[in-house]
């Protein structure tokens, strides 16, 4: 009989220990731990013994608890489970608290079984409980046991590197007999017998999986906990950690190969240029069409098609009631609606249509994950672009970003790695990297300041790329006037204090072809004065912006998203009695090959004016590099806090404004 | 201005075959059997013809109409009907079908249609539900019964119309329902009902709203409806009271003897709820005995100080909550065996520890959003428990701060063991200033927690600055931070790492200086709640005074800001602060050699009568005196102190921006 093998996540680890261990008196009486200098807790010890032949999973952990917030994540002891095909069942929760001087507490109680989620046949569980007595210095001990059918097979994830630091840890797999014949579903639903127990791993220096008689086993020690920081790369990528699977595959290359293909067929068939499709692609183009007229005409029609990413998916009865079929290219085009990948492969199939040759490529999302070609898991990939021939000369496309700019793509998916279509077969491919002036920022305001500190102008703000797609992609999702307010909040956050801005209209914000604007008006007040001088901010849209790093120690490595160039263009013309005395010196920061910042202030009678510009080139950096990084932008932060000096000056009574008027 | 992200996820790829939260998020595409152009309920079409004019709203309660049916046993069941249209693409979640249950509040039935925007009609089938588990651990919740069965219907677009009836049976122990008759989006028409068994009584009490009559529609079966409900959208309202605290709702006691009114109703709720907690609160001996072992001796405060110490300290908040396990603590015993409980089950564990040394005290139920409980609307309604500890007649002590006399001339002071940080003697902030149910038998009231002097609630900066012809200013600041507010710098302190620490200054510096190095730093005093909570730290901030030419320009408030995000739009909600408080800066800054002072901002002096702002700049030499002082006395304001708000704070926030001018000599 063939079995089925889940290769599905299992929502936590289990865990073993046939007794409890004895805490050292120094781990009693420890009050902060020097390998983790910084940690609320960590794991003293930390055990995941795996019997796919037994078919279970047991963890045990033993925690020293080192301050409140140590206290606090302990607090409750979370074992979540699928209890649905595979029978799960969580059993011999068993804890005990010891307290600094050795006396034990234990866990007498029940855990308590909590529903999460219940839909249809399938339920999320959870098994809840929390040790007595925890305090500031305990020691706390727990193991439980996943048990699961035995006609499930579930080898383990184990996640070396935790919130937390591990002292030391063991983990061990013994797996299911090889004779047992097991069927792997895949990613994308095709079945095969299992072959080979694969792992993928990523350990510390002179860590090792070993391999014996009765299975594997891993011992590993001082494993530092995973970084929580502001713009990392996802580090859940690069964490320590060795995951088994059972595979109907040999090599890496076998299994790409084949999966790339299984994948690649499916785009094809999606993405047929079939009859109907050629129809539709005649109507869009002309014959006289050159190749890119022929592409831009056929990208601005799927450009038109609904991303239900962004507004609703809708249910397969929807879809029947409103007379769609099995989805294939044309129905999306039919029924001008398709998630992101069905719109790009919509894309695929009309460029094809048109005689272009066009290839599907897969990628990650890089605020998510990375590929990893050891990894034997197709799952990893999840978002589709398109590589068209125009010209002789390949160009990415990303048509399942809605108003995404022609022939750009998505910030999510530079530089990353993925599968493409090739003319035979797939191959591992990198999509380009962006350039700086892909992304751009130009803002402009025309201001005038009464004698009073009374402000009125206008602002224009124009964006392209990736700044130009979230707006675009925020008023999808919500609406125009909702995208307004939003617009203006960011735009408030950094202004000087006083002034108010508010959102006259956009132009283009649902038209990728041409640059996105938004013309706002401002009006309050700006400035503060001392008895002879008044002072108003040098950096108009920048006087009340923070730096982006505040903390001088960074455990990660940096990731800006995008690289990009801003300008800003400021006038300020003065009211009679107002004269300008003094405005900064002309200012330029350099990173070299990483990013550039230049200031330069104008000022004369009763006109101010700044030229601002910043660019950020690369956007990826090693925590080595983050004392300059950081200082560059402190840098750039001070220089926009300068002040420009003006002078109060007599004005004849005659021509004198009323307290309050601005200048015309 | 860069490297904002708001991002959807698209769908499939690894991380949905991982997390619950996809699981959750996803619509029910996968599971969808819903009819097509099935025949809705004539109440759905009904509503669904409704027309009108709703604004911007983005979506609006075409229908809210509830029964409640009691039977002579006092079992009752209750059955929603709601009908929603959707207006814009934010409003798709307000469309989203929810119920709660739990064991002892079954629910007998759910059913959900829709219409989409193009008219198909939908009618969703039991298969396509989805239960989901009230997930309260984010509030110490370890345990709790509750669930919502929800769905995703078809057709939920701007222009469709999503409708659902659900039948839940009432928890036995229940004798009060609500009617929300207010929501943040327009509700069109909204109704509530009640069918009482024959020789049953009811009272209706109001909040926010005034007393309306209902029509008997049939004997003893009660309707009270409302068209055209205003909402409440607190959406860029700053200082907004909590919401909450400003929506009207209505409840209804019922019971098969006559339901008293105002105090004496409020007494029948405090004397039922003193008989469910009551028993918790006997202690055995293990109790006593540890209670006595705290808290030795005759002195009253220190036996306060000490259990108060036990139960912040050693007690922490672990939530299981199921069934009457809502309003019900668990007893004393257990509490004291576990180390742990809610926030009843610390007040009754309190209340056992006190009582074997000789302290009387009792329950307070509150609610921590301040104004949600309404004295004029005796209810049940509370999300909280604190205690009131009975003082000696005639016991006079200055620590005692959060006093409150009842109506029998008995002083009782409050106290909230769930707040770790807060010193017995003083009150949280967020409770000051709100109401609650004492729990005194038929002597419960309801009462009104007190606010506290704001010169207890105080937090002092001072500060030596020594600024560099370069523009560098180096110094060391010292911040004292008294009484009830300084709850969130201990917390923070105490459960942070020393990186977590030195982050929290650094996030707080970045607020005032672009570039800077945080020193050495420490804290004091952190769970010495009796002492203030000190914060010394030594800073660098490189560029920090400007050239302009020949001149230098430095702002002397180097630090801190005591201003709110005010808007400049007509106030129509009342104004809440988080406390009162005082807040101090003394800066002094000694300027660079071979430059003087040659201009220093004007000295400000605002008195809105609500609160007082003081600041002056002063060249004594080559130092420049910076002082200045927010006094907020009040911890509400109505909506027309608005303007005045206004003005003190575009005086505190030109105040903090203002520069000092230094000349090269």
């Amino acid at each position: 009989m063939a079995l089925s093998l889940c290769l599905s996540f299992l929502a936590c680890a289990p865990l073993f220990a046939s007794e409890w261990s004895q805490p050292t008196p120094d781990q009693l009486k420890m009050t902060s731990d020097p390998a983790a200098p910084n940690a609320p807790a960590v794991f003293l010890y930390y055990e995941e013994i795996v019997d796919d032949k037994m078919h279970f999973h047991k963890v045990y952990a033993e925690v020293k608890i080192l301050n409140e917030k140590g206290k606090e994540d302990f607090s409750e002891i979370e074992i979540p489970y699928e209890s649905g095909e595979a029978s799960i069942t969580v059993d011999q929760v068993q804890g005990r608290t010891i307290e600094p001087d050795g006396t034990v507490v234990p866990f007498t109680g029940k855990p308590y079984q909590k529903e999460l989620l219940k839909m249809g046949t399938e339920k999320v569980m959870e098994k809840v409980f929390s040790l007595p007595d925890l305090r500031v210095g305990s020691i706390i001990e727990y193991q439980y046991t996943i048990n699961y059918d035995q006609y499930w097979y579930e080898p383990p994830r184990w996640m070396i590197q935790q919130q937390y630091y591990v002292h030391e840890a063991h983990y061990h797999f013994a797996p299911t007999d090889s004779s047992i014949p097991i069927i792997s579903t895949d990613a994308q639903g095709h079945e095969n017998p299992v072959n080979h127990l694969l792992f993928f791993h990523s350990l510390p220096h002179g860590a090792q999986v070993r391999s014996g008689f009765d299975g594997f086993d891993l011992v590993v020690d001082n494993i530092p906990a995973l970084p929580d920081e502001p713009y990392t790369p996802p580090l859940g990528s690069f964490s320590y950690r060795v995951i088994f699977y059972y595979s109907p595959y040999d090599s890496g290359q076998e299994f790409w190969k084949a999966e790339g293909k299984y994948w690649s067929k499916d785009v094809d068939r999606f993405a047929e240029p079939s009859g109907r499709i050629r129809a539709i692609v005649a109507q869009i183009v002309s014959p006289g069409d050159s190749e890119e007229q022929k592409l831009e005409k056929i990208y601005a029609a799927v450009m038109t098609v609904e991303n239900t990413d962004f507004t609703r998916e809708h249910s397969q009865q929807e879809n029947r009631a409103e007379g769609q079929k099995d989805k294939r290219a044309a129905d999306i085009w039919v029924n001008k609606r398709g998630n992101s990948n069905e719109i790009t492969r919509l894309f695929i199939a009309m460029a094809r249509a048109a005689g272009l040759k066009t290839y599907a490529m897969i990628v990650t999302e890089r605020n998510q994950n990375m590929l990893n070609l050891g990894y034997l898991y197709w799952g990893q990939l999840s978002d589709e672009i398109a590589i068209v021939n125009v010209n002789g000369k390949e160009q990415y496309f990303d048509p399942g970003e809605r108003y995404c700019e022609y022939g750009k793509v998505d910030w999510l998916h530079h530089q990353m790695m993925g599968i493409r279509q090739t003319d035979d077969g797939t191959t591992v491919a990198e999509v380009p990297i962006a350039l700086y002036t892909d992304n751009s920022i130009l803002r402009t305001a025309d201001l005038m300041l009464g004698v009073n500190g009374a402000v009125q102008g206008q602002i224009r703000i124009i964006l392209t790329g990736a700044e130009a797609l979230r707006w675009r992609q925020y008023a999808l999702a919500n609406d125009e006037e909702a995208t307004k307010k939003a617009f203006q909040k960011e735009i408030q956050a950094d202004v000087p204090a006083g002034v108010l801005v508010k959102t006259d209209h956009f132009l283009a914000l649902t038209d990728y072809t041409s640059n996105l604007m938004a013309v706002l008006d401002v009006s309050g007040s700006m400035g503060t004065e001392t008895g002879k001088r008044v002072f108003v901010p040098a950096s108009f849209f920048e006087a009340n912006a923070t730096p982006l790093f505040s903390t001088q120690e960074r455990e990660s490595p940096v990731d800006l998203h995008y690289p990009f160039i801003a300008r800003d263009q400021v006038t300020l013309t003065l009211a009679p009695g107002l004269t300008v005395e003094g405005v900064p010196a002309n200012a330029q920061i350099p990173y070299p090959h990483m990013a550039d910042y230049q200031a330069a202030y104008g000022g004369k009678g009763s006109l101010y004016e700044e030229n601002r510009l910043l660019a950020v080139a690369n956007t990826l950096y090693e925590t080595t590099d983050y004392p300059q990084l950081r200082g560059f932008f402190q840098k750039v932060g001070a220089q926009d806090q300068q002040q420009v000096v003006l002078e109060r000056v007599a004005v004849a009574a005659a021509a004198a404004p009323p307290l309050g008027a601005v200048a015309k | 201005m860069i490297l904002k992200a708001f991002r959807r996820r698209r769908t499939g790829g690894i991380l949905s075959a991982l997390g619950l939260s996809v699981l959750l998020c996803t619509p029910g595409a996968q599971l969808a059997h819903a009819s097509k152009n099935a025949q809705l309920p004539d109440w759905v079409m009904r509503a669904a013809a409704a027309t009108g004019s709703w604004g911007d709203a983005r979506a609006v309660v075409l229908l809210d109409d509830t029964l409640l049916t009691v039977d002579a046993e006092g079992k009752a069941t209750e059955r929603d009907r709601m009908v929603v249209k959707i207006l814009r693409p934010e409003g798709r979640s307000y469309a989203m079908p929810a119920v709660a249950f739990s064991n002892d509040g079954k629910l007998e039935s759910f059913h959900v249609w829709s219409i989409g925007p193009d008219g198909h009609r939908y009618a969703m089938k039991d298969s396509e539900y989805v239960d989901v588990g009230v997930d309260a651990s984010g509030e110490g919740i370890l345990y709790n019964d509750e669930r919502v069965r929800t769905a995703s219907p078809p057709g939920a677009d701007p222009g469709g119309i999503v409708a659902w009836e659900d039948t839940t049976q009432v928890p036995s122990y229940m004798s009060e329902d609500w009617w929300d008759f207010q929501g943040d989006i327009p509700i069109a028409d909204t109704a509530f009902e009640i069918d009482l068994p024959p020789g049953w009584h009811q009272r209706a009490v109001w909040s926010r709203h005034e007393p309306e009559l209902p029509t008997e529609v049939a004997p003893n079966q009660f309707r009270w409806e409302m068209q055209n409900v205003r909402p409440i959208n607190l959406a860029n309202v700053s200082l907004a009271p909590d919401w909450n605290a400003l929506a009207g709702w209505m409840s209804v006691h019922y019971s098969a003897n006559p339901v008293p009114d105002g105090g004496a109703l409020w007494a029948q709720i405090g004397d039922w709820y003193q008989g469910l907690a009551s028993p918790q609160s006997e202690g055995g001996t293990d109790i006593a005995s540890e209670a006595r072992s705290i808290a030795p001796g005759d002195d009253f405060m220190s036996k306060l100080e000490n259990v108060a110490n036990f139960m912040q300290q050693q007690i922490r908040y672990v939530g299981i909550e199921i069934g009457i396990g809502n309003l019900k603590p668990h007893s004393a015993e257990e509490v004291f065996r576990n180390r742990y409980g809610d926030c009843k089950d610390k007040a009754t564990l309190m209340i056992a520890m006190l009582d074997a040394v000789g302290i009387r005290a009792t329950w307070v139920a509150v609610d921590h959003r301040r104004g949600v409980v309404n004295p004029a609307a005796p209810s049940i309604l509370a999300d909280h428990v604190i205690i009131a500890i009975r003082i000696p007649a005639g016991y006079q002590n200055p620590l005692l701060q959060a006093v409150v006399t009842a109506k029998t001339g008995q002083r009782y002071l409050i106290f909230d063991p769930t707040n770790q940080w807060v010193p017995i003697g003083q009150l949280p902030d967020y409770e000051q200033g709100g109401y609650g149910l004492l729990v005194a038998g038929t002597d419960s009231q309801v009462i009104q927690l007190p606010v506290l002097n704001p010169n207890l609630e105080s937090t002092d900066r001072t500060a030596n600055f020594q600024l560099a012809a370069d523009g560098t200013l180096t110094g060391e600041v010292t911040m004292q931070r008294y009484g009830a507010l300084a709850d969130d710098w201990r917390d923070a302190l105490e459960m942070d790492s020393e990186k977590d620490q030195r982050q929290l200054i650094e996030r707080f510096l970045q607020n005032d200086l672009s570039t800077f190095t945080l020193g050495t730093e420490s804290a004091e005093n952190i769970l010495a709640l009796e002492k203030p909570l000190e914060l010394h730290y030594e800073v660098t901030a490189p560029l920090y005074a400007k050239q302009a030419g020949n001149l230098l320009l430095v702002r002397p408030r180097v630090l801190g800001s005591d201003g709110w995000s005010l808007i400049d739009k007509p106030r129509r909600y009342p104004i809440s602060f988080p406390g009162v408080e005082t807040l101090t800066d003394t800066f002094n800054l000694r300027i660079p050699p071979g430059y003087t002072v040659d201009d220093v901002p004007d000295p400000v002096n605002v008195d809105a009568g609500f609160a007082t702002y003081r600041s002056e700049v002063k060249a004594e030499g080559a130092v420049l005196h910076y002082q200045r002082e927010l006094v907020l006395k009040q911890v509400t304001l109505p909506p027309s102190d608005y303007a005045e708000l206004m003005k003190l704070n575009a005086a505190i926030t030109t105040d903090e921006n203002s520069d000092a001018v230094l000349r090269k000599q």
